[in-house]
């Protein structure tokens, strides 16, 4: 599904060069969750954004489903990117505009599919925000605007869900939640590889990756 | 289903103060244009007013004069008179009449010919005579009318012609005698029907008896003769004079032309004076105003684009800040898929809306101010229909400036939006 194969990618900074990630080569297949963890600055963001095709690497192939993204034209990639890819983070980034409803929505905005709407309601309900679904994110709870974020990143099946230290700001419970939906979306087929250093991970992940100063490491 | 329409519009209803700063720039700059035209506009719509009615009173004026100056001609005046050639000019004056006679066919003559100077011809004999009747000395003037200007259309008679068997008397020559119209005076021997009587003039037309011409020629026993020709020339002024003059001595050598300074002509260049000086008036009007206007053009040509220049500016500012702002939101979108034109678009439609609503209300308070401060400026009031037409180019034009005048300011900050890397705002975040 998830195919990433000698994957660098060096900024520059003022002192010289950044090396964040060094030759990173991992797998994610369907059906499979995958966490990586490691301290700050490690290079977790940089490795989840190249796999989105959000941010070209130095060197190296990244592959979903079969498709070399980074060597499409950007609107296609793009387009690639709202049908196959679903993000989440750790801040939730939420339209500030939008009710709950219409934030899981906007990940159609792109798609513009009809029967991709059909299935808020269903989400709305799967999360629990039934009773919340008219309000502006300001009025919802952190745990409420995650689980509006993860309906969001889900509403097109994406065949890559990518989640950075997305139970970051929860409590316990909250966290749980999330962590369960991720294994759940896993289970339903759906690529999962999650950055984080929550250490309750290991009860949901089925491989577990350490990156150490842009490496990886087991 | 969501589109980027609603996500526009949840985001200016969401951020209102935002969108209301934005339409206010443009209510700014579209109202400090459109009222500077609308002021413009009614200075000069104003201008037209006065001068009109300054043309107008002048025309007045002079319709005035020019009907005094018709009735004075009617009754006595003049401008040329034919005469004998071989008459003494200072005896002529002297006596008020010519000694010397010339034929009457003279008249035909100069009627046939095409005279352009010339409007009127009146035949006469005059002679001073006692009327032995009634003991006094008078003028007799044999008079037929108006020749008939044989070239031209058939002209109304200039002075009504007396018929045969009638007279015509003036003041002193009825007032003791308590003439009425009708009655039947007696001179040299003959029967006379009173015809009109004159009131009093103050000259000598009060001495004068006018009969008709052929009556004249027999009492006076001067057949076929005549002694002046009055010709009334056109109400052209002084230099057509020795035109007259040498045409008519062209046409009849063995006569000579004197001017007959009268009143007509006094009133015709009285008349002149007044037209050249109501049109001098009226211009250096004209040029005050239209110096003001120039004045007020110029301030308007600094200004204005000051002003515009200042609102685009501060509105290329407010998206700059907006777009700042929104860094995020934008961020997320491209995660989501959305491409760089679609999200100039979202700031793009936004400066629509903003150049739209701010042009309507823009339009709305320049005029309206314009109004009341060319009101204010001026006096007077102000016929709104009337503006409204006469600014309508402008308003159309504001607009459809107004957006375009947001877009543009915009461009440039919301195309920097469009092309941010969003993986160095997510990351940030
Ligand atoms: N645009 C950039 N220019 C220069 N250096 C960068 C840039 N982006 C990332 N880096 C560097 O790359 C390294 C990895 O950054 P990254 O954000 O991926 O870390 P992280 O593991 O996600 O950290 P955290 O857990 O704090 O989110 C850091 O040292 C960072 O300073
Ligand atoms: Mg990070």
């Amino acid at each position: 599904m998830l195919k990433i194969q000698h994957l660098s990618k060096v900024f520059a900074g003022p002192t010289g060069k950044v090396e964040a990630l060094q030759d990173v080569s991992l797998t994610v297949r369907a059906a499979e969750f995958v966490a990586i963890q490691g301290v700050s600055g490690c290079g977790k963001t940089t490795l989840l954004l190249a796999a989105g095709g959000l941010l070209k690497p130095t060197s190296g192939q990244i592959t979903v489903q079969g498709e070399d993204f980074y060597a499409l034209s950007p609107e296609r990639r793009a387009q690639f990117r709202a049908r196959r890819i679903g993000f989440v983070f750790q801040q939730f980034h939420l339209m500030p505009f939008l009710n709950a409803s219409d934030n899981i929505r906007l990940a159609n905005l792109a798609v513009a599919d009809h029967l991709t709407d059909e299935r808020v309601p269903e989400l709305i309900k799967q999360f629990g925000l039934a009773h919340r679904q008219e309000h502006l994110p300001e009025a919802l709870s952190t745990g409420e605007r995650q689980r509006i974020a993860l309906a969001r990143a889900l509403l097109n099946k994406p065949a890559l869900l990518l989640a950075d230290e997305p139970t970051g700001n929860l409590d316990e419970q909250n966290g749980a939640a999330v962590l369960q939906a991720l294994k759940d979306y896993a289970a339903s087929g759906g690529a999962v590889l999650l950055v984080t250093h929550d250490i309750r991970v290991g009860q949901y992940a089925h491989r577990r990756l350490r990156l150490e100063r842009g490496r990886l490491a087991d | 289903m969501i589109t980027l329409r609603h996500l526009v519009f949840r985001e200016m209803l969401y951020r209102r103060g935002r969108l209301l700063l934005g339409i206010l720039s443009v209510l700014v700059a579209v109202g400090s244009f459109v009222g500077a035209f609308t002021l413009l506009q009614l200075h000069e719509t104003r201008t037209q007013t006065i001068l009109q009615r300054k043309e107008q009173e002048l025309r007045r004026t002079l319709e005035a004069l020019n009907d005094q100056i018709r009735r004075t001609m009617l009754s006595l005046g003049f401008n040329v008179v034919i005469l004998p050639k071989d008459q003494n000019l200072a005896d002529f004056h002297a006596e008020d009449f010519a000694a010397k006679d010339m034929p009457e066919e003279y008249v035909t003559r100069l009627a046939r010919s095409k005279l352009i100077t010339i409007r009127h011809l009146l035949p006469s004999l005059q002679q001073k005579i006692d009327w032995p009747e009634i003991g006094r000395r008078i003028i007799l003037i044999g008079t037929r009318g108006e020749a008939p200007l044989l070239h031209e259309d058939p002209k109304q008679s200039m002075s009504q012609p007396v018929p045969p068997g009638g007279i015509v008397l003036g003041y002193e020559l009825h007032r003791d005698r308590g003439l009425k119209l009708g009655d039947q005076v007696s001179l040299l021997g003959r029967q006379f029907t009173v015809q009109r009587l004159h009131d009093e003039r103050g000259n000598k037309d009060d001495i004068t008896a006018w009969i008709e011409l052929s009556v004249a020629q027999d009492l006076l026993n001067k057949k076929g003769r005549i002694n002046a020709i009055l010709a009334l020339e056109c109400f052209c002024e002084g230099p057509a004079l020795p035109q007259v003059r040498r045409e008519i001595a062209g046409i009849l050598p063995e006569t000579q032309v004197i001017e007959r300074s009268s009143e007509a002509l006094t009133r015709s260049e009285a008349r002149a004076q007044v037209e050249a000086d109501g049109k001098t008036r009226i211009e250096q009007e004209r040029q005050a105003r239209i110096r003001l206007q120039r004045e007020r053009e110029r301030f308007a040509a600094i200004l204005v684009p000051l002003v515009m220049a200042a609102c685009a500016v501060w509105i290329g500012l407010l998206t700059f800040l907006d777009t700042r702002e929104r860094r995020l939101e934008i961020a997320i979108l491209r995660a989501l898929g959305l491409g760089t034109l679609q999200v100039l678009f979202i700031f793009l439609a936004k400066a629509l809306v903003i150049g739209l609503i701010g042009g309507l209300l823009g339009v709305a308070a320049g005029v309206l101010a314009g109004a009341q401060i060319g009101t204010a400026l001026e006096g007077g009031s102000v016929a709104m229909a009337d503006l409204l037409r006469s600014v309508a180019a402008v308003l159309g034009f504001s607009l459809l400036m107004a957006p375009v005048l947001s877009i543009a300011a915009s461009w440039i900050p919301a195309l920097l939006a469009a092309q941010q890397h969003p993986a160095d705002i997510l990351r940030e975040a």
